[in-house]
């Protein structure tokens, strides 16, 4: 592994703990979970600290250490919580996770933190002076200092034979270089000093975190080892004996890169809390039997799956020419295995959208914050998984309705309770995974979309007549989903101006799924997002239209029929099409793709297409039959239809488009 | 396959500047550095509702590439390009190929910057400068330019 690599991997799993820390704060802002989030961040900012330190990040390892020192203070309940404490341990978090890109960018300037730690220094020294607050820490819902040995010594396990002696020096300790060497002195007085971490003249330099380890060849019991050593002075702990195994994590792995130069492949990610359990180095062996593998691998895979997908499907159309039985028999069975591998690749895209989802309660609390209300952000489905692109491309439009229905939808508090409800907003963000889809719903009790001011401003702007007196909620979604269609009568921050729903929209049908949105007035908005698993291949039905073929997705087919001439009608000078009960527009593909002439022969298929509760009819020359499509991007021509979801590659090397049903309907 | 037989070419004239190509009896030129590759010309796939000089879509190897009729984009009244190369360019991350009649050789070129928008219009900007080669004028065409203009 190059730096690089080390650099990737330390951003990745301090992405993790910050996202642990913001979880943290969260619960401890609202006074869950006890002594546990203090420990949790406190655990997550250590780590943070040890690992920037490593890779030679000054800033992120000086505001960690700042930020570390705070939290010590907290924990042992010599600081009290409150709200400014909670802002500056909020600001830490951001500047924190700033630093870190920024370190990692290589622009370690970019971010200035100085300002906040100096700000941490203040409050850990305003604070700090007064010794223990009496009792105000249990007052302000933080219980009694945790246990001495929670996990924080920072020094690695030297290697050698000998006893394991461990000891912490007061953090206050003046020439802590001098004391450090003087435990060493007395450890030589009793046996063997076989190594020691850090190397003694380190110590002597300062160069450690207020512990140090040894190893100690000696007859003496623990118990006289640790008496001796705390006659250094200042030792505020000694421990001896071997550390509890734990999940080796890049912090541990790290710290022995002198030994082996290598990362181990396993990865202790932080506590995430939703079994609420927190992670504690109880020395329980947590066996992952997972790897790491970087995401444009992952890609390459569904790449190469792809392109064999399409090569099986031109070795099927060879094998029904040849009519030969062993080579049928020898392409079922690539054809059989091939599917499973696709399966397999596909499956192992698949992450938990927590993993998106975890950066939204703090969010939410800050956007509900700066207009002055109170907002409950409730996650459902955490474990709900998605295809990992599909999920990064989820995350912009699901941010956008959160905000949405934090800024619209959430009335504030007076105003909720004048109508009687909660003064605090409820928001309810759910994954669910329903056939081959995932339906991810915003759900809010707010005021509800106002539908006479849609309609009133819709007329206005001459978009539908103005005798209309009613929308229906596909209308509403229709109308508030154009761009530049806004009702709002405050313009703030956080929605911005007439950016809305045509975001989410536009985004989410490019992704082949689409959007959903019921409101009531004063009981709230729900939108849903329903969204394929993934991205790159869908069943598709495949029409030819002249000489070329086009590409329709199954999910939006609902039957195919024959455009026999007695179940069409022209009403109101359009063409309808008669399906049993149904009255269905009719769309020709023919003339809308603007291809000259007529079919050559025989009946037209009509393509039944469907999209929520909108039916068409599509009509093209000729069926060729279902296939599992690879869909691939293409750069499209600035005129020109906005009908194609990209294109697809046949199996004779031709590119074919696929038509985009919801932007036909 | 041609395409072997030009990319040796463009190995050999990597010093120089300009690939040279003709469209209809004009000789044009653009810089090499822009240029990835050169296809034998292949039928596109027709792109629905776009512009006469889109001529569609073709397979790279995987990859889709949407394809330009230089010619029509300079002058509407033009025939189409029905044979010949396709020039694949390179801008950014985005792959554009351009279909000409002939692709001539690849040459140092010393070019005189034109005014921009002679050509008025919104195709101002396409053709970067004037080169001169044995007498002929060779319109130099700014890929970049291209690209930007015509994709989204």
């Amino acid at each position: 592994m190059d730096s690089a690599q080390y650099a990737e991997l330390f951003l990745t799993e301090s992405r993790e703990h910050v996202s642990a820390i913001n979880h943290s704060l969260l619960e401890l802002e609202r006074g869950e979970g006890g002594a546990e989030p203090v420990g949790a961040i406190f655990r997550s900012v250590h780590t943070i600290k040890g690992m920037s330190a490593t890779m030679g990040y000054g800033p992120v390892a000086s505001l960690s250490h700042e930020l570390e020192t705070l939290l010590d203070r907290v924990r042992q309940g010599r600081r009290t919580i409150d709200p400014p404490l909670m802002d500056l341990l909020f600001r830490s978090a951001d500047v924190l996770e700033g630093a870190i890109e920024a370190a990692v960018g290589g622009d370690a300037t970019r971010v200035d933190v100085e300002p906040l730690v100096a700000a941490l220094k203040a409050d850990s020294a305003r604070n700090g002076a007064s010794g223990p607050a009496a009792g105000g820490a249990r007052a302000g819902g933080v219980p009694a200092p945790s246990a001495p040995d929670v996990g924080a010594w920072t020094a690695a396990a030297p290697a050698g034979a000998g006893l394991l002696v461990r000891v912490r020096l007061a953090t206050d300790t003046a020439l802590k270089g001098v004391r450090a060497f003087l435990v060493v002195q007395a450890a030589r007085a009793l046996g063997e000093v076989t190594s020691c971490s850090p190397a003694v003249e380190q110590l002597q330099a300062d160069e450690f975190d207020h512990d140090l380890a040894l190893r100690l060849q000696t007859t003496r019991t623990a118990e006289e080892v640790e008496a001796a050593l705390r006659t250094a002075g200042d030792v505020v702990e000694v421990r001896t004996g071997e550390d509890p195994v734990v999940t080796p994590s890049l912090s541990d792995t790290i710290a022995d890169m002198g030994d082996t130069g290598e990362f181990s492949a396993l990865s202790g990610a932080p506590a995430r809390a939703p079994a609420g359990d927190g992670t504690s180095a109880s020395g329980a062996v947590r066996q992952q039997r997972s790897v790491r593998i970087d995401l444009r691998r992952l890609d390459n895979l569904m790449n190469l799956i792809g392109e064999l997908v399409i090569t099986r499907g031109r070795l099927s159309q060879i094998s029904v020419a040849l009519n030969d039985p062993a080579l049928a028999e020898t392409v079922a069975q690539a054809t059989r295995l091939v599917a499973d591998l696709q399966d397999e690749i596909m499956t192992s895209r698949m992450v938990p959208v927590w993993q998106v989802f975890d950066r939204f309660p703090r969010l939410v609390r800050d956007a509900a914050r700066s207009v002055g209300k109170s907002v409950d952000l409730v996650i459902e489905g955490k474990e709900v998984e998605l295809d990992r692109s599909m999920l990064d491309e989820v995350g912009d439009p699901i941010v956008h309705l959160l905000r949405n229905a934090v800024d619209h939808g959430i009335e504030t508090p007076d105003v909720r309770r004048a109508a009687g409800k909660p003064e605090q907003g409820r928001l309810t963000l759910s994954a669910l995974r329903d056939r081959s889809a995932v339906a991810i719903r915003v759900s809010d009790d707010g005021r509800g979309i106002d539908r006479d001011r849609v309609l009133r401003r819709a007329i206005a702007d001459g978009l539908v007549e103005s005798t209309r007196t009613e929308l229906t909620d596909e209308e509403l979604l229709r109308l508030i989903s154009r761009a530049g269609f806004s009702t709002a009568e405050t313009i703030t921050d956080l929605s911005g101006r007439g950016v809305g729903i045509d975001a989410v929209y536009n985004r989410v049908r490019a992704l082949g799924g689409s959007v959903d949105i019921r409101t009531a007035p004063g009981k709230g908005t729900t939108v849903t997002l329903r969204l394929p698993l993934t991205l790159a291949i869908v069943r598709s039905l495949l029409a030819r239209i002249g000489d070329e073929t086009y590409a329709v997705p199954m999910t939006h087919v609902s039957e195919t029929v024959e455009l026999h001439p007695k179940i069409l009608r022209t009403l109101k000078g359009r063409e309808m099409l008669m399906l049993r009960d149904e009255v269905l527009p009719v769309m020709r593909l023919r003339q809308l793709m603007g291809y000259d002439g007529a079919p050559k022969r025989g009946l037209e298929q009509v393509v039944i297409v469907e999209m929520a509760e909108r039916r068409a009819g599509l009509v093209v020359d000729d069926l060729i039959g279902q296939q599992e499509i690879v869909v691939k991007q293409f750069d499209g021509v600035r005129e020109g239809l906005a009908l194609f979801g990209g294109a697809t590659i046949l199996g004779d090397g031709a590119p074919a488009l696929i038509i985009d049903v919801s932007s036909l309907l | 396959m041609g395409s072997s037989q030009t990319t040796t070419i463009l190995e050999t004239l990597a010093a120089a500047r300009t690939l040279l190509f003709r469209v209809g009896t004009s000789t044009y030129g653009c810089d090499i550095d822009a240029v990835r590759e050169i296809i034998p010309y292949r039928r596109a796939t027709r792109l629905p509702g776009a512009p006469a000089y889109v001529q569609g879509l073709v397979n790279l190897r995987g990859t889709i590439v949407t394809v330009l009729d230089l010619g029509i984009r300079l002058d509407p009244s033009r025939d189409p390009v029905r044979e010949g190369s396709i020039i694949l360019a390179q801008h950014g991350s985005r792959n554009v190929g351009v279909a000409v009649d002939e692709v001539m050789d690849v040459q140092a070129i010393t070019e005189d910057p034109v005014e921009t928008g002679a050509l008025g219009d919104d195709r101002g900007g396409l053709v970067r400068g004037l080169g001169h080669l044995e007498g002929d004028v060779v319109a130099l065409i700014d890929i970049h330019t291209l690209v930007t203009q015509v994709l989204l």
